[in-house]
């Protein structure tokens, strides 16, 4: 058996070089396939396959918070969670983590280090041991004495010199000097899995004041099981203490409900759509690469028929015969799995070097052991389904007709040609349905990339600062300290105009807040909106329009009476048909009460994703309200990196204690809130792009094998009569039968690709009938194309020649 | 030039190029065929008769000399001119049948109707017609490959006739056959003779060429005399 295995091998290893052209095209078919899926594979190990790096991840689950009338789950806050630490007896350890940047000092320099509060149980949840040092202090979580400091390996190593003689040291940071308690190891963020982990992180102080802020939902709480316990028992308790909390305070947790989702779920949950899509467009584009070898040995079946009847004449069985021919497409499709490795790595590294693209585990990509295994199980899957086909159909033929098969003409071999013809069809169809998926994807992008987003995001540079609490500890220094650096970066050259805001369009935070207008129609109920605040002349350097009223002004000072702008949607859903300028309104935030006047409106601004706009904004004025991380935003007038170095001097000589260490146009902002969709759309098109290059030339490979085999039937018809013209046609019309069957079957069976394409495209019709058109468009002057040459070949046709062979 | 013959042929001369060699198939042919004639052509394989029908099916262009069908100088026209004259003008039986295989009886029958544009119910009269004739009428839904020799060179034959031609083409009708079946196939040719048609047949079989009324003997791609051919 053994020895007849390697025999065969020999024998399949001989085949291959006595055809290298064929080998050639074979190999590279396999390799595009089999690398496409082997790179995507990589990508899915690292995003979704490896398990987490916790111990004993079955047992960590992370509570979310849903709304019983409806809605996205949210995060718990503050409140529920003090409640949800103490309150799940089913529970081993509970804890909170909450991300904050930091500003640490370092060698006599400002840094902005990515930060965590954490509360005493978040490490045990997670069951993540310090690599050296000692465990946060119980009195450390108490807010003014929080001033010890974990930090993480790779920051302590690149950045802070790895020197574990820093345990027990003192640093700088947010003007505050923390004990370097412990190093953690290298952890992913708390959210996901597809980002690093912070980079400092704090013991977690409660004070009231976020007690109270009952709308900052933003606590990750972390819950791990006691062993045998189940997520149904810890479910239930939560739901209890759900109904407890709305009681107790239904302004936090009125018709809430918390519940456990599994850390998998959590940190990779948005992980599983875009990698699962790109896996069966990566499938789809390696079976039609299967279909097209397939019609390739199909077609050499048909001139090795000879070859295979004299060795089933020397005693061959036909067992024997068909075992030849899998061993050979095997052979063959490990050769391609070998060179589609490397494709593979190659594919990898483009797409981790990749800046636009966000695709989530690329980081962490590699080919490993898994990924080896994976490559070489498709590839001998591969090789099977291809291989079987064509063996297959040699099996079924009486070897003794097969020989006299030339000699009786054209009618023979129609078997074969009928499932080489629906090979075609079923490419065809592949094609179509990879394009339909395509074509929605790029509808989304572009309806995504050309809505208003309530702003203009050329020539904006948005540069991010952090003020150390300590040297700014109230709202005058801070007042004092933007006047000073606005007034600085309005006399830098090319800067048009200078401002600054706690957010920037498309960061996808900011704050909740409640507010009512005394003496309107919905009188009385607090009314959920969301907060920003802006300095004079933001919504001018951001390119968004006022619609009614004014912009703040440098006279909206701290003394003057405080002012307020609301956005477009807020305006529509509260004073539809009123007009809102010179309005009091009543609002509250982090548990602050304040009034204000309306005195503008401005246009809605993209919160989160381009088209995500309608949101009730109130915005208060940075010169009566400032903060002290902000983002300064300046319209200038020259490529807006130019003015980076310019800025990084200035902020320097201004305010050496003040990070200013993110600097990034507007328009990067755009195409992070892209990422996403910009790498399903690459990466799907490649595939359909590629797709649509394969059925192409198999299409071609079909006709121009039918033209040669039917010369003789070509040279009759034209005896009778034909002209070139009409051999032309006739050829035309059978390669776009074929192709327009596989374009029906493709686009029927397409509807199934916008269901599984359906959380990645949105706001776009999965039936739109311009992509189902442009796809069939493009599929028949595809084929046309791919026809024409055989077509105009069998026009050329001698046909007394044809006839004397 | 117009003295009434169906073709005329005026120094034919067909040179193959191939690898360099030159061969010369056809010299200088002078020939005149008439209306409702029955002529047949004879030599030796590789003589040339293969590439004379060829020409006188407009299959293949002439390297020089004249070709007059029906009075009209036909060895100056296009590809696609000539396969209309073809298709009117020129009824093929071949040796080896060459009937297609994807298509049934019917369907070869009609198929040089369906490159003259001519009308489904038209065609349906005229390939009825013509199986009949050949009495393969009972057979229009088979498949060639389910027919025997026979049964396919009369097919063929109907399908050479259908269009109504003005000259029936044989390269050696009877080469793939057994002798009953030669003999039935070449009754069918002298009938349709009797009926009007103009034919010209390759044969090497003396029986059936004494069956024409003409003979044409061809030597290394010319014409000889009757007794010429004989002493050679
Ligand atoms: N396409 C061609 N290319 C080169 N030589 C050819 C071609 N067709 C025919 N010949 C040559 O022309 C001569 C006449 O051939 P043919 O007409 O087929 O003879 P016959 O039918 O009398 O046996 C032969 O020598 C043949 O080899
Ligand atoms: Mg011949």
């Amino acid at each position: 058996m053994f020895s007849g295995l390697l025999q065969d091998l020999r024998y399949g290893f001989r085949q291959l070089r006595k055809e290298p052209l064929f080998a050639a095209v074979a190999i590279l078919l396999l390799a595009i396939g089999i690398g496409a899926n082997t790179a995507i594979f990589s990508v899915i190990d690292s995003a979704l396959l490896r398990p987490l790096p916790y111990p004993e991840p079955e047992r960590l689950f992370y509570v979310q918070v849903k709304n019983l009338e409806g809605g996205a789950a949210v995060l718990p806050n503050m409140f529920e969670y003090l409640a949800l630490e103490k309150g799940i007896s089913s529970a081993e350890a509970v804890g909170a983590i909450l991300g904050q940047p930091f500003n640490l000092k370092w060698g006599g320099r400002s840094m902005l280090v990515s930060g965590a509060y954490v509360s005493p149980g978040y490490f045990r949840a997670l069951g993540v041991k310090l690599l050296a040092g000692r465990e946060f202090f119980p009195d450390e979580y108490v807010s003014g004495k929080n001033q010890a400091v974990y930090f993480a390996e790779a920051l302590w190593r690149q950045r802070l010199g790895g020197d574990l003689g820093i345990l027990g040291k003192t640093v700088e940071m947010e003007k505050e000097v923390h004990v370097v308690a412990g190093i953690l190891p290298g952890l992913p963020s708390q959210r996901s899995t597809a980002t690093r982990g912070p980079e400092a992180v704090v013991p977690l102080p409660i004070t009231q004041e976020m007690v109270d802020a009952f709308d900052r939902r933003s606590m990750v709480v972390a819950v791990r099981l006691k062993k045998g316990a189940t997520k149904e028992q810890a479910d239930e308790e939560i739901r209890a203490l759900y109904r407890r909390l709305a009681e107790q305070e239904p302004r936090s947790s009125g018709n809430k409900e918390g519940f456990l989702v599994s850390a998998d779920q959590f940190l990779r949950g948005s992980a599983h759509q875009p990698l699962i899509v790109l896996a069966l467009a990566a499938g789809l584009a390696l079976l039609l690469s299967c279909a097209n070898l397939a019609g390739l040995l199909l077609a050499r079946a048909s001139s090795r028929l000879r070859e295979l009847a004299i060795r089933s004449a020397l005693g061959a069985s036909q067992v024997r015969i068909f075992r030849q021919m899998l061993t050979e497409s095997v052979l063959l499709s490990l050769l391609g799995g070998a060179a589609g490795l490397g494709a593979a790595g190659w594919a990898i590294d483009v797409l981790r070097n990749w800046d636009r693209l966000r695709l989530p585990g690329i980081r962490g990509a590699e080919i490993n052991l898994n990924v080896l295994l994976f490559a070489l199980a498709v590839s001998v899957a591969a090789g099977l389904v291809f291989g079987t086909a064509p063996a297959w159909s040699v099996l079924r033929l009486n070897l003794a007709t097969a020989l006299n098969e030339e000699s009786r003409g054209a009618s023979a071999g129609r078997g074969r040609s009928l499932l080489r013809s629906l090979l075609i069809g079923a490419e065809v169809a592949i094609c179509a349905t990879l394009l339909v998926g395509s074509g929605l994807l790029w509808r989304t992008y572009y309806r995504l990339t050309q809505t208003d987003m309530g702003f203009r995001p050329d020539n904006v540079l948005l540069v991010r600062t952090m003020l150390p609490e300590a040297a700014y500890p109230d709202d005058a220094a801070r007042s004092e300290f933007y006047r000073t650096v606005l007034g600085r970066m309005r006399d830098l050259p090319g800067v048009v105009e200078a401002s600054v805001t706690a957010y920037p369009p498309l960061a996808g935070v900011n704050w909740g807040c409640m507010f009512r207008a005394p003496g309107h129609a919905t009188a009385g109920e607090f009314q959920q909106a969301y907060y920003n605040t802006v300095s004079p002349r933001y919504f001018a350097a951001i390119g968004a329009r006022l619609m009614a009223g004014r912009d703040f002004q440098d006279s909206d000072t701290r003394e003057a009476p405080r002012v307020i702008i609301i956005s477009e949607t807020l305006r529509r859903q509260f004073f539809p048909g009123e007009d809102p300028i010179g309005r009091e309104i009543e609002f509250v935030l982090m548990g602050a009460k304040r009034a204000a006047t309306v005195v503008g409106v401005v246009q809605d601004i993209a919160f989160d994703q381009p088209d995500n706009t309608r949101r009730a904004m109130i915005y208060e004025s940075f010169t009566q309200q400032p903060w002290a991380f902000p983002f300064f935003a300046l319209k200038t007038a020259v490529p807006p990196m130019n003015l980076a170095p310019g800025i990084a001097k200035m902020m320097s000589e201004v305010a050496p204690d003040v990070s200013a260490d993110q600097v990034n146009e507007l328009r990067v902002l755009i195409e992070r809130a892209t990422g996403q969709h910009t790498a399903a759309l690459l990466l799907f098109g490649v595939f359909a792009g590629l797709a649509v290059l394969l059925s192409g030339v198999g299409l071609y490979g079909v006709l121009a094998l039918a033209v040669a085999q039917q010369r003789r039937d070509i040279g009759i018809r034209m005896a009778l009569g034909a002209t070139p013209g009409m051999i032309r046609t006739m050829t035309l019309r059978s390669g776009l039968v074929l192709a327009g069957v596989g374009i029906v079957a493709g686009l029927a069976s397409a509807p199934l690709t916008g269901q599984t394409l359906r959380r990645m495209i949105y706001g776009v019709d999965a039936f739109d009938p311009a992509v189902y058109a442009g796809v069939a468009v493009l599929l028949a002057v595809v084929s046309l194309c791919a026809a024409l040459v055989p077509a105009l070949r069998a026009s050329r046709l001698d046909p007394a020649a044809a006839l004397r062979e | 030039m117009e003295n009434g013959a169906l073709i005329r042929l005026l120094g034919i001369s067909k040179v193959f190029l191939t690898d360099e060699v030159e061969t010369h198939a056809l010299d200088q042919i002078h020939l005149e065929i008439q209306q409702g004639e029955f002529v047949s052509v004879a030599g030796p394989s590789g003589c040339g008769k293969s590439t004379l029908l060829s020409i006188l099916g407009l299959l293949e262009a002439p390297t020089s000399g004249q070709y007059w069908l029906k009075g009209t100088p036909v060895h100056t026209l296009g590809v696609a001119e000539r396969a209309r004259i073809r298709n009117r003008e020129i009824g093929f039986i071949f040796q080896a049948f060459n009937l297609i295989g994807d298509l049934t009886v019917y369907e070869n029958v009609e198929l040089p109707l369906t490159y003259r544009g001519v009308s489904a119910g038209e065609r349906k009269k005229l390939v009825l017609e013509a199986l009949e004739r050949v009495g393969m009428a009972h057979r229009l839904k088979h498949y060639p490959s389910q027919l025997s020799g026979g049964q396919q060179q009369r097919v063929a034959v109907a399908r050479a006739l259908a269009g109504k031609p003005s000259i029936l083409l044989a390269d050696e009708p009877t080469g793939n056959l057994d002798s009953a079946n030669s003999d039935s196939v070449m009754d069918l040719l002298s009938e349709l003779h009797a009926g009007g048609s103009t034919i010209c047949m390759v044969t090497h079989d003396p029986r059936f060429a004494r069956r024409a009324q003409r003979t044409i003997h061809l030597f290394d791609g010319r014409v000889v005399p009757a007794s010429q051919a004989a002493a050679l």
